[in-house]
């Protein structure tokens, strides 16, 4: 139940979306069953019919003409006592194993797209690897003046851009007194050193909103957000950010902050999902 | 007795399966040819299972692929077996003692799923991948259930297999399978010679609950033991003590851990047989 008020608004949308589809090219009632199988890929356990049905914004007759089919196809079954309905193991016969299992870029890919239709600047991606980020991914805005983007890159955690701030906020407290002996003094770029009660005040900041924003003075000042990407143990594997100059994005930044914060909650519900054996966890140190 | 499905959905389902399935990516007119169905019916269910992401176009061109859904579907299937998650510091230790790669198998009915894998780091590694879902006799790790099963369980098993499986039913009585399952269950865990590294071995520990029963199996795929000499003598891996760790836990945790789908007769979970995934005996 944890996720399920946080995810029914992007459920919902996904149930309007299969209700309207591409007209003709759609069947209706199939994409209903495919939208209320695609509910169970969720951390929830069981759902009854009247759960479901407040979850996807369907009528309870068609959620239970929906279940009563996926039942009869084996992609769910009844829970022990016979109430509610879970994944069933036919879910298997999905799988194909001439196709690689995605990895977290290709997870990530669908939110990059969506950050860049809904900001028009440029998005990154990037992973925790040790004491680092590395930018994996991302879409470099074609407007003029571009928040660079350069896959490849590496920065230390503490090296104050949005994406380093929140993968070092999302670890715990001991982790990061450890960081902080290691790499004192903390250098940054342009050779000055970080003091750390300023680290830990960003810190707090950081936790408090939920997401990383910096304002980056100069000729031209610019302003970035990032968001935790985190895996099925919470931890965050890696944050995704979107950034541009201050006079174009600023303000634009700030109405779309919720669509964004919805975006990276749909994105955090199919990571915290991500087997920890797989490339996901690979990804951290 | 009515069948709730109707056709429409049928077949989307079925052109689901068939992209699930395919070897490489398939178009319209080659699943219909399949199918034996009108192209502006599969064109109409590949349409409506795009939207839904359950499956994807290949290199954005007219050919599908297994979209994200699916996966998601699994990786949720996966994480509602508790062992796997109980069991993951114990493969993180065999990975990490052995190098190689380490996966647990938990048994589905009378099939072996791997719920779980943790590579070693070996420069070379063996590549089990998540949601391998075999016969009990197909795979290395599943021999390890089978071998110890008792034997009214492992003639209730032979009775599915003639059932549903008729191609693998014959393998049951063959000398190669039967003597492979008795040493396997003499020595406590199973063996196979890796065509990579002939001479050396995998190995498959089978996994049991406090009543004795194999739950599950733990496999080393590497070759971390040398095969048997001629009289079949073989001595245990030293670290076959982390297997007796895991199984301890799963004692502390009564049937928590191993129960799951277990409200469900093991004869009516039948895995579809054209699926790749049942498993290659020649893999």
């Amino acid at each position: 139940m944890r996720d399920l008020r946080r995810s029914t608004a992007a459920a919902r949308s996904r149930a309007e979306a299969a209700e309207n589809g591409r007209g003709k090219d759609q069947n209706k009632a199939t994409a209903r069953v495919l939208t209320v199988l695609s509910a169970f890929a969720t951390d929830a356990e069981a759902y009854g019919v009247t759960e479901l049905s407040l979850r996807l914004g369907m009528t309870k007759n068609m959620v239970h003409r929906a279940l009563t089919t996926l039942l009869d196809q084996g992609y769910l079954v009844r829970d022990e006592a016979g109430q509610r309905y879970e994944l069933g193991y036919r879910v298997v016969e999905l799988q194909n194993p001439h196709v690689p299992e995605p990895d977290l870029r290709s997870l990530c890919a669908p939110s990059i797209r969506d950050f860049h239709r809904v900001t028009g600047e440029t998005v990154s991606l990037c992973v925790r690897r040790g004491d680092i980020i590395v930018f994996v991914d991302g879409f470099e805005t074609r407007k003029p003046s571009v928040w660079r983007l350069e896959i490849g890159d590496i920065r230390p955690l503490h090296s104050g851009t949005a994406s380093s701030n929140v993968v070092l906020a999302g670890m715990p407290d001991a982790e990061i007194a450890d960081y902080v002996r290691r790499q004192s003094p903390m250098r940054l770029r342009g050779g000055e050193t970080l003091d750390e009660a300023v680290m830990w005040a960003e810190i707090g900041r950081v936790r408090e909103r939920g997401y990383a924003m910096i304002y980056r003075p100069g000729a031209l000042p610019m302003v970035s957000v990032a968001f935790a990407i985190r895996d099925p143990d919470e931890r965050v594997q890696g944050s995704i950010a979107v950034g541009g100059p201050v006079e174009r994005f600023d303000r634009r930044l700030k109405e779309v902050l919720p669509e964004l914060e919805a975006i990276v909650r749909e994105l955090n519900s199919r990571t915290r999902l991500y087997p920890l054996s797989g490339a996901l966890a690979a990804s951290a140190s | 007795m009515r069948s709730p499905v109707n056709s429409s959905t049928a077949h989307v389902f079925e052109v689901l399966r068939v992209v699930c399935s395919a070897e490489s990516p398939v178009g319209v007119a080659e699943i219909a040819r399949e199918m034996r169905l009108p192209t502006t019916t599969v064109h109409r269910a590949l349409s409506t299972l795009e939207e839904a992401q359950y499956i994807s176009r290949f290199q954005n061109g007219s050919r599908y692929e297994p979209g994200l859904m699916p996966h998601l579907l699994n990786w949720t299937l996966f994480r509602r077996f508790p062992l796997s998650s109980a069991a993951m510091p114990f493969l993180k230790r065999l990975a990490t003692e052995t190098g190689e790669t380490v996966s647990l198998v938990v048994r589905l009915g009378w099939y072996g799923l791997r719920v779980a894998v943790v590579y070693g780091g070996n420069d070379i590694y063996h590549r089990d991948r998540l949601g391998e879902t075999a016969l009990l006799q197909r795979h290395l790790s599943s021999r390890a259930i089978l071998a110890n099963l008792a034997e009214r369980e492992f003639e209730l098993y032979r009775r599915f297999v003639n059932l549903h499986h008729r191609e693998a039913a014959l393998e049951l009585d063959r000398g190669g399978l039967r003597k492979e399952l008795r040493l396997a269950r003499e020595r406590g865990f199973a063996v196979e010679e890796l065509k990579v590294s002939p001479g050396s071995c995998a190995v498959a520990l089978p996994v049991r609950d406090p009543d004795g029963r194999p739950v599950a199996a733990v496999t080393v795929n590497g070759p971390v033991l040398p095969c048997a000499g001629p009289d079949g003598r073989l001595e245990p891996p030293r670290w076959i003590g982390v297997r007796d760790g895991l199984e301890a836990a799963i004692r502390a945790e009564g049937d928590r851990l191993t129960t799951r789908y277990a409200h469900i007769d093991p004869d009516d979970i039948v895995i579809h047989p054209a699926q790749a995934f049942v498993g290659d005996p020649n893999e």
